[in-house]
């Protein structure tokens, strides 16, 4: 790793000196996990395409989760609480399922969940990993400010008040 | 489409906040801001640390299914699915799974769990006749206890089951994978070309003064016989010689391609680069003369006195001393030898290594089979015109230390070090010397090609400071149409549906195509740098221009492409399959993710031939 960062950094140091189009390596570019969201365009339930772009400038949690991952289906109740809560102070969650259509039709009525869910299926694996999730595991949780910057990044259970401390969200 | 590039700032930004730890796959951000659980953002294992698979065969008809998990991680046992996929004709029993532990779920119910080890014994619903090899796609999936999942995991082994209860038990077979095969079938394809540079080699190396010794050795053979030696005889004499000698350098290329198979992994880690460099530097310093390498004069003479005891003129005789004189030459070739040895290792194919040192010693034995049926007329005379071969197997030996150092220095570097070869080359050849009043032809060639060297050598200085990375295309980065040339990748024909997935796929069969199907999204990044990187390759474009393009775009993830995806039981883009022209898939060619353009033109070439 130590190797790897110093060759990034004197390919750094070339691409910036010669010009600032990066075609260095870029097979170390596929490592690297995006600091900027990753932009998308996914159906949701409905079967339409929505693209990340709709929910810019809300302090979003992607939040990537499956019907076959027990701890996400744990996390999803307090979400959708949250959701309530805090949607006029600017709070969007939005899901995206690795997995099928009908499991999350079925689950999503099951638990009637006020934000959108976009069904990925395996592809939404390749797409967590491009923000930054490089072992795969779910519930994953990514943490976007009203700028557009990522503020985080978790791995497993994601509790209410990490959500709000990060969201500096108030109750009106 | 809007390209979306991973812009230098970008890069700055990560050294700024700790690149090492990004790239592990943490987020420096976060770790900063922090206040998140620390633990369990961290130290996540990727899927084949956590649940490491392997399948083994055991003498009792069974497959032994193996997983050993991570501590804290467990996998269920009803998600685990093992199907057989070759051979179709024969079925697997059922399983009896070990007691594991329970695990009550809100949601799934009680279920049973593995923890630290999983070993199934998996057989066949009735034995087999013959030894068989068995493909078989085992799918798991698990979680770890701080509360992570992971996706279904699927592997695919390759598994021999011997027919008879005897059979000892093969050692375990990793699953292979994509590389692995490719690799292989790489390999196969240029094997006849690697023999052919051999055998090149070899007749260059048969002009260095090593193979001297032997000539005295072969004529002497020859002339014990008297005059009454036919040239037939002679002839077969000599090939016999001759064989024993390549023979001897294959098993040579045997063992380093069975010893390299280990040495393989290692050749990724930069101290093993960067020794293996060193000795080849070395090597090279030897070939310029400034040190001898041989065996130690006892071993050398003992060695002669057993040869010269052969000298009754049987073809046994005579391919006995073959094999002998093998031993007391090698080591004078010893530097180009090595590097032809380690370049085998790094293949690790003892096939290819033995063929390959077969060709190379048969090389080096073809001028003594003509000098062998000359009886000794034909001898050339050592002199100085033999040093510039040697000097040209030192500037080899020092492109190779380069080349291995090429994967762990900065592009830059590496260029620079390129550069700077090619112009002390060109000096030694005398291209900044003037050329004298009586110069001969040769003089005039060798300040030619130093010429040559030079001009390129400065053209790849100047790709390495112009940021190139490319030694082929050094002013990549300094065209004007920069700009063009970046973006301009392949002309695809786009499909939406299987039906015109299916229809491409007729006509490219009408018309004896090759095709290439790409499947691409939006938000999928590798698909944008293949694009940007690899695609508006001219050498891969021209390596694809007799191949149909087609690409299926998916960002929509519609019905349609779904369909398109599960047909070929893809995860997503990027993957990029190969048909033959009969519209069967070239299975073994597909690449997932992003591939550097070399390596897609090489994986190409395995393709296309």
């Amino acid at each position: 790793m130590k190797l790897r960062s110093l060759v990034l950094a004197t390919l750094l140091s070339y691409s910036l000196s010669a010009c600032d189009q990066p075609t260095q390596a870029p097979q170390e570019n596929k490592k690297i996990s995006a600091i900027s969201p990753v932009d998308f365009l996914l159906a949701d339930l409905d079967g339409k395409p929505r693209s990340f772009k709709e929910w810019q400038g809300k302090f979003i949690v992607l939040n990537f989760w499956a019907t076959w991952c027990p701890p996400c289906r744990e996390e999803i109740p307090s979400f959708i609480e949250l959701q309530a809560q805090y949607r006029d102070a600017g709070l969007q969650f939005i899901g995206i399922a690795i997995d099928d259509a009908v499991s999350v039709q079925h689950f999503a009525q099951q638990l009637d969940i006020n934000y959108p869910l976009l069904i990925a299926q395996t592809q939404g694996i390749e797409l967590a990993r491009q923000y930054g999730n490089l072992s795969g595991a779910l519930p994953f949780s990514v943490l976007i400010n009203t700028d557009g910057e990522i503020v985080a990044r978790h791995n497993g259970i994601l509790t209410a008040a990490k959500i709000i401390e990060f969201g500096q969200l108030r109750k009106d | 489409m809007h390209k979306r590039y991973i812009h230098p700032l970008f890069l700055i930004f990560l050294l700024l906040f700790g690149s090492g730890q990004s790239l592990a796959g943490n987020d420096p951000l976060s770790d900063l801001l922090s206040g998140f659980n620390q633990s369990s953002s961290n130290q996540l294992l990727e899927p084949d640390e956590a649940f490491n698979f392997s399948a083994t065969s055991t003498n009792q008809q069974t497959i032994s299914l193996n997983w050993r998990i991570a501590d804290g991680y467990y996998l269920y046992q009803n998600k685990i699915k093992v199907r057989l996929l070759r051979p179709t004709h024969l079925t697997l029993a059922a399983i009896s799974y070990p007691k594991g532990k329970q695990k009550h779920d809100e949601i799934f119910g009680d279920t049973i769990v593995y923890y630290q080890h999983l070993e199934i014994q998996q057989g066949l619903s009735e034995p087999l006749q013959q030894t068989t090899e068995l493909q078989l796609q085992v799918e798991f999936q698990g979680c770890a206890d701080i509360g992570v999942c992971y996706p279904p995991m699927s592997k695919t082994v390759n598994v021999q089951l011997a027919a008879t209860d005897s059979a000892a038990p093969t050692p375990p077979q990793q699953p292979l994978s994509e590389q692995d095969e490719i690799a292989r079938s790489l390999s196969n394809n240029t094997l006849l070309l690697t023999c052919l540079t051999f055998l090149g080699f070899g007749i260059l190396l048969s002009f260095t003064p090593c193979v001297f010794p032997m000539i005295p050795i072969l004529s002497g053979i020859i002339i014990g016989q008297g005059k009454a030696i036919t040239q037939k005889k002679a002839f077969n004499l000599s090939l016999s010689y001759v064989l024993a000698s390549a023979l001897t350098y294959a098993v040579f290329g045997i063992l380093a391609g069975l010893f390299g198979e280990n040495l393989q992994a290692s050749f990724q880690n930069p101290w093993v680069l960067s020794t293996f460099s060193l000795v080849f530097v070395a090597l090279a310093l030897s070939m310029f003369g400034l040190y001898q390498l041989q065996l130690p004069a006892a071993i050398q003479s003992k060695l002669s006195n057993v040869s010269q005891q052969q000298t009754h003129g049987s073809l046994w005789g005579s391919a006995a001393m073959g094999c002998l004189s093998t031993l007391i030459v090698g080591p004078c070739v010893a530097a180009p030898l090595a590097g032809v040895l380690i370049y085998i290792g790094q293949t690790g194919d003892a096939v290819l290594g033995g063929m390959a040192l077969f060709s190379l010693g048969l090389g080096m034995g073809i001028p003594l089979i003509i000098i062998g049926m000359s009886a000794g007329k034909l001898l050339p005379k050592a002199g100085h015109w033999m040093e510039p071969i040697k000097h040209f197997f030192g500037v080899l030996l020092l492109a190779v230390a380069i080349w291995l150092m090429e994967r762990i220095l900065p592009a830059a570097i590496s260029l620079l070090l390129w550069a700077a070869l090619l112009i002390v080359s060109a000096v030694y050849l005398g291209a900044i010397d003037r050329l004298a009043d009586n110069a001969t032809g040769w003089k005039k060639l060798a300040k030619g090609v130093g010429v040559l060297f030079i001009t390129y050598g400065i053209i790849l200085m100047l790709g390495a400071v112009s940021g190139a990375s490319n030694p082929f295309q050094p002013l990549a980065n300094l065209t004007f149409n920069k700009q063009h040339s970046t973006e301009n990748g392949l002309a695809f024909q786009r499909i939406k549906n299987i039906a015109q997935l299916e229809r491409a796929l007729k006509s490219a069969e009408k018309n004896q195509q090759q095709v290439m199907l790409d499947f691409y999204a939006d938000w999928c990044i590798s698909c944008k740098e293949m694009d940007a990187y690899t695609f508006s390759d001219p050498r891969v474009k021209q390596a694809l221009s007799g191949v149909l393009l087609l690409q299926a775009d998916v960002t929509q993830n519609n019905a349609a492409d779904k369909a398109l995806l599960k047909a070929y039981s893809l995860i997503g883009p990027p993957a990029i399959l190969f048909f033959q022209p009969d519209t069967r898939e070239s299975s073994q060619h597909r690449v997932i993710g992003y591939m550097p353009s070399d390596e897609f033109l090489a994986h190409l070439s395995g393709f296309t031939q």
